[in-house]
């Protein structure tokens, strides 16, 4: 049980979001925009947070939509990650959301939430850091755009009282076979020892990297490398302390590493 | 400590129920309606065993706050009755100690509505979401393949939803 | 008896119906959260409770100043809150009580304890060392609750065991072949779906009644009688359906601590149930093992001497675990011919979560040790694995390492066992199969296993049956439901020996101790043994009553009469009869006029001719029979990063006769995917500062859909036990032995390399085999 009491609000406007969000944090509510929620209600549970309102964005239409346009591909960040999988027609995307957590857990963790939480694997990001995607971001003056990898760097970095709405993905960049992997200590549902996401655009490959560093990333250095078939020199330019925890040591990291990078580059070189 | 009224709509019927803007629908379902069939088990989102069906969707009911759950259909093991993967359940040994049974049956439930029919790839991704301490699972995939091949019923075809165009990339 | 019967209770468990303890609630019923202690080794300073009583809403506040008890089924070591000192990380501290769960859990996040930390014992070779900090300064001056114990005063050492059998030093010396070998396991937790809770509540007279989750109500009533010194029939204890046990709720520990709560709320209603994090932290898991094995052996692979050493890491007190050092003791040499044998077993205290039970009593870590050992002696002699064990499978007329003389009665057919299981793997021995281009490569492994009971000599377990007016029988057991559908087997056998279809048994699920007869615990795979053969005395007692009255009413000795199918018959003329039904609320003439009343059948049983082992020797009967068997796995490993599949799991174990096969098949598929589990993924990890890691489902990780073996093959021998009822040997446990070893043999094998610990994770093996250079 959440050992303190916080309010829910579900607003169904961009602007309702964000003056909600304002109005309790001038009340001294520290308030939190609300995804699935599933992270909050978490470590809430464990006091490893604590809020006074929670901001549910599940009701702003904005934040619902799966739509393409042009080539692009726009879809709402509190779309469930299952209905990332299920509706979303992209299939790296697929692959790296549908294997966050469990299914189950999928149909109430949402895209945004995944993205914007705690948790440092954020395995959704890992193919939209692939090619140039735009993050629609709610904020006092209404939607705005930015790039992803403006907002995006390790974790998403928005000022207080902005959320994520949508993310539109230029599917065209992307025009060849694609590659994801997600490895384990041994469990199938489990935190990653890595989950690696991979595209062709451009006869290039691009890969990005969650589980391995503290944090999802993609190094242009280690693109360089993999690209010219240098798969140890990319794993030379890993370009943070290779994670060492309970899932796994830096050393069999690495040495998964070298294997799934093989793997990969059969598949994006081909 | 503040409870506010909340209208919930629990297998088809219309409940109030009294909650703290941090109780979880679990909390609420059993400690206000008496449906004690989803358990805790974890309360962590790991285990399973208080899956419920929100909006035709599998859902943690330990991961979901009640007052999210207002305006949204919640069934809960007590909801169903005499449904294939009911009877498949027991015909099958699926279960010993029944703790997770509940979570696991309604997974097997959801799956059923969703994908009448599902392939073994699909069950078993829907399955992984649950935690069962006491069989080895063989039983548990026998009844759900049983409850999903007979929900592919005349009746309940073309309610294949747009699921099915995902994946083509 | 042959066919399948769905569990008695099984529309109930499908429609949400089926209640545990955690499903009542009612308004007054108070709330209990535990404040648990985040360090492993620590002196209490103080605790400062005064912002958890502002919350509005709490009644009480207990920490381990309040009561002087101190707990132990064996070793009475542990109070049930801290008092001056933690000593594992998770042991409760202090309880709040409030009215409501919602004041409860957010009081609790209010008391700050002042810790001062102290060094921890992080292992058993720590807590052995010379100079190593005491987990229990006071070892020598606590209370005995049960004999046999040999507490080590001035040392960690909590118990030790011994086996002395023949001189296996010298026969050591002497063997052609001696092959040494160390192993250290990890403790396990149960992780029963349903974590344990209780409610508790004391009426004005005294009465004490819980409701618990406990696989042994009737130990839980003498213990809160003993520790709140009150009538044993003075504490009622209620048990629903359990939501799985293993073990893990055979110990008392929550209980004590509802009833200080109840207490101090003028006996009004409490619940205090366990968070996932502190059913695993806080409450006991199984014990690890260490172990130092040396087989001694002729050229040709036969076993002449065994010089065994077991330290089981009991963690900071030593619940049942001293029971649990004899159960190994008496099993120390695996299903094996040795005339030899020298064993100690020790219970180790460390900082670590305190041990109890788990299935199989030790004997799973005991057997992996054991199996390992088998699999590098055959290696040393040149003999297939399997091969050797066959040649060493101890049989009627051999003893066991505590002196008992074994015939078929006591001991299953393991050699068929063996046989078939080797056929059901397609056995290849250490052959493995797919090197060369592709990356994967097959293994196989095999392991045997032995148990007997190890359960106190006087346990006793009861039946009563009453009849209805329709003939039908109601049956009173005391055994828990864990979902091993113990139960609806006492009913198959009451229907067996009646004559009656199974339908026609209605019992209840729960046990009530006011009313229920005494069932000593449901472990040990012995309810179905035990309250099985009471079934079987009350139903004679009920039969004879039942040709008393037959004979009055057909005018006839009751020695010519028989009962079966609703009917009471002359065994020479079945034609001639009455039915049950008729006689079962007594006999009414014609003219009205009434003879006889309710037939009620009593049964007992005690177990017969069980003794303690002797402390020099061991010498001793431990348990009524051996239950045996084989399994064996066979595993596809990736040699590039050390995943693997389970292709086949195979058990075949002597069931003696199997009673409900779809539920004795189940039983040891979920035996055998425990043990699974812990051979590949889990255990309770600690870090550097002996803090522990695991204490979520995220983090101790169990099998999953998907994760079991490609196929389960699970066969039974059937060797009736003549003195079991309708012959059947026990098997509840049995599936969860030998599993490991049989991974490790078989993840060896393919691996090229000897993995001699568990879990088994990808990492792990590619270690292994990183440091051997392959």
């Amino acid at each position: 049980m959440i050992p303190f009491d916080l309010s829910y609000h579900r607003p169904d406007s961009v602007e309702e979001a964000v003056a909600t969000y304002r109005r309790l944090e001038r009340d001294g509510r520290r308030p939190l925009y609300y995804g699935g929620g599933t992270e909050i209600i978490t470590m809430a549970r464990l006091g490893q947070v604590r809020t006074g309102a929670g901001v549910d964005l599940k009701g702003v239409p904005e934040c619902g939509i799966v739509e393409r346009r042009n080539g692009s591909l726009l879809l709402g960040a509190g779309l469930t990650l299952a209905e990332v999988c299920e509706r979303g027609g992209w299939a790296p995307l697929a692959d790296a959301a549908g294997r966050v957590a469990d299914h189950t857990s999928r149909c109430k963790i949402t895209l945004g939430g995944n993205l914007a939480g705690q948790i440092p694997y954020r395995e959704a990001v890992l193919p939209l850091l692939l090619v140039d995607t735009v993050a629609v971001v709610a904020g006092e003056p209404g939607l705005r755009r930015e790039r992803l990898a403006d907002v995006f760097r390790a974790t998403l970095r928005l000022p207080p009282g902005d959320f994520l709405a949508q993310l539109e993905v230029p599917l065209h960049e992307a025009d060849g076979p694609h590659f994801a992997v997600k490895r384990t200590r041994l469990d199938w549902v489990d935190y990653p020892l890595m989950t690696v996401v991979g595209v062709r655009a451009g006869g290039r490959a691009r890969i990005a990297f969650s589980g391995l560093c503290g944090y999802p990333f993609r190094d242009a250095a280690m693109e360089r490398d993999l690209n010219a078939g240098r798969i140890q020199d990319a794993i030379g330019h890993i370009p943070g302390p290779v994670a060492d925890d309970l899932h796994g040591s830096a050393d069999y990291r690495r040495h998964v590493l070298a294997g799934v990078l093989q793997d990969a580059l059969e598949v994006l070189r081909a | 400590m503040r409870r506010d009224e909340l209208a919930l709509d629990v297998n088809g019927e219309a409940c109030r129920v009294l909650a703290r803007g941090a109780d979880t629908l679990l909390e609420v379902l059993r400690g206000q309606l008496g449906l004690t069939g989803a358990k805790p088990g974890c309360e962590n989102g790991d285990c399973g065993a208080c899956t419920v069906i929100v909006d035709g969707a599998p859902i943690k009911s330990c991961m979901m706050l009640a007052q999210e759950a207002a305006g949204r259909r919640v069934r809960t093991v007590e909801g169903l009755a005499g449904t294939a993967a009911q009877q498949a359940f027991v015909e099958r040994f699926a279960f010993q100690c029944g703790y997770c049974t509940s979570g696991f049956l309604m997974v097997a439930q959801a799956l059923c509505e969703a994908h009448p029919g599902a392939d073994e790839a699909r069950m078993l991704e829907w399955l992984r979401s649950n935690i069962c301490r006491c069989t080895g699972y063989e039983e548990i995939r026998a009844a759900v393949r049983d409850a999903v091949a007979r929900a592919k019923a005349p009746a309940v075809q073309g309610t294949e939803p747009v699921a099915s165009a995902s994946r083509q990339g | 008896m042959d066919h399948a019967v769905y569990r008695k209770e099984a529309f109930e468990k499908v429609t949400g119906a089926a209640r545990y303890v955690g499903d009542y609630e009612t308004p007054g019923l108070h709330h209990a959260e535990l404040i648990t202690s985040p360090l492993p080794h620590a002196r209490i300073r103080s605790v400062d409770v005064r912002a958890a009583v502002a919350v509005p809403g709490v009644r009480a506040i207990l920490t381990g100043r309040e009561s002087a008890i101190l707990c132990g089924e064996v070793l009475e070591d542990r109070p049930p809150l801290a008092r001056g000192r933690v000593r594992y990380c998770g042991e409760p501290v202090a309880v709040v009580v409030a009215d409501c769960e919602a004041a409860a859990a957010e009081a609790a996040q209010a008391v700050r304890v002042d810790y001062e930390p102290l060094p921890p014992v992080r292992s058993v070779r720590e807590a052995l060392a010379e100079g190593a900090p005491r987990v229990h300064p006071d070892l020598g001056s606590y209370r005995i609750a049960q004999q046999p114990v040999a507490p080590r005063a001035g040392s960690n050492v909590a118990d030790h065991a011994k086996v002395r059998r023949g001189h296996a030093p010298g026969a050591l010396a002497k063997a052609e072949v001696v092959v040494e070998a160390r192993y250290s396991l990890p403790q396990v937790d149960h992780a029963a779906m349903e974590t344990r809770g209780v409610r508790c509540e004391i009426l004005p007279d005294g009465r004490i009644e819980l409701h618990t989750c406990s696989q042994a109500p009737f130990e839980v009533q003498k213990a809160i009688a003993t520790y709140f010194r009150i009538g044993v029939g003075s504490v009622v204890v209620h048990t629903p359906l359990v939501g799985g046990g293993f073990g893990g709720k055979a110990p008392v520990q929550l209980e004590v601590i509802a009833v200080l709560c109840a207490q101090a709320i003028g006996g009004r209603p409490v619940k205090l149930i366990n968070s996932r994090e502190q059913d695993i932290a806080a409450s006991p898991v199984g014990p690890g093992l260490e172990a130092r094995v040396r087989l001694g052996a002729t050229r040709a692979g036969r076993l002449v001497a065994a010089e065994l050493e077991y330290w089981l890491d009991i963690g900071a007190y030593a619940d049942s675990t001293p029971r649990v050092a004899r159960a190994v003791a008496s099993a120390c040499t695996g299903p094996y011919r040795t005339d030899d044998v020298w064993c100690d077993v020790y219970c180790v205290y460390t900082n670590h979560t305190y041990g109890t039970a788990w299935r199989g009593f030790g004997h799973m870590p005991m057997t992996f040790a054991i199996e390992r050992t088998m699999d590098k002696l055959a290696a040393r002699v040149g003999k297939d694995p399997a091969e050797l064990r066959r040649a060493n499978l101890i049989g009627p007329g051999d003893r066991t390492p505590t002196q008992v003389e074994l015939n078929r009665n006591l001991l299953g057919d393991l050699p068929k066992c063996l046989e078939r299981a080797r056929e059901l793997v397609g056995w290849r021995g250490r052959g493995v199969r797919g090197e060369g281009e592709d990356r994967h490569v097959r293994g196989q492994g095999v392991a045997c296993f032995w148990k007997t009971s190890s359960s106190p000599p006087n346990a006793t377990s009861g039946a009563l049956i009453t009849l209805n007016a329709d003939g039908s029988v109601n049956l009173a057991v005391g055994a828990v439901e864990t979902g091993a559908g113990t139960k609806t087997t006492a009913a198959l056998i009451l229907a067996h020996r009646l004559d009656i279809p199974v339908e026609q048994v209605h019992l209840h699920m729960d046990v009530n101790t006011l009313v229920d007869p005494e069932h000593w615990k449901t472990v040990a795979s012995m309810a179905t043994y035990m309250v099985g053969q009471a079934v079987l005395d009350a139903a004679e007692d009920a039969v004879r009553q039942l040709k008393h009255m037959g004979g009055v009413v057909l005018k006839c000795s009751p020695e010519d009469l028989d009962v079966g199918r609703g009917r009471v018959f002359l065994k020479d003329d079945p034609d001639l009869y009455v039915d049950v039904k008729d006689v079962a609320h007594g006999y009414q003439y014609p003219d009205g006029d009434s003879v006889g009343g309710q037939v009620m059948g009593r049964g007992a049983y005690i177990m017969r001719h069980l003794t303690l082992l002797d402390p020099e020797t061991g010498r001793g009967m431990p348990g009524p029979s051996w239950t045996v068997g084989a399994q064996a796995v066979e595993v596809e490993l990736d040699t590039r990063d050390f995943t693997y599949r389970i292709l086949k799991a195979v058990t075949v174990l002597d069931a003696g006769r199997v009673i409900n096969p779809a539920v004795a098949r189940g039983v040891v598929m979920g035996g055998m995917s425990m043990g699974l589990g812990y051979g590949s993924r889990e255990c309770l990890m600690y870090g550097d500062g002996g803090e522990l890691l695991s204490n979520q489902l995220r983090t101790y990780k169990v099998m999953r859909a998907g994760e079991e073996p490609e196929a389960y093959h699970v066969e039974f021998v059937e060797t009736p036990q003549k003195n079991a009822p309708l012959g059947a040997r026990p098997i509840g446990e049995h599936g969860v032995l030998g599993m490991p070893a049989a991974l490790a043999s078989a993840l060896s094998a393919a691996a090229g390399v000897e993995l001699d610990t568990v879990p088994l994770t990808p990492e792990r093996i590619w270690r292994v085999v990183r440091e051997a250079g392959r």
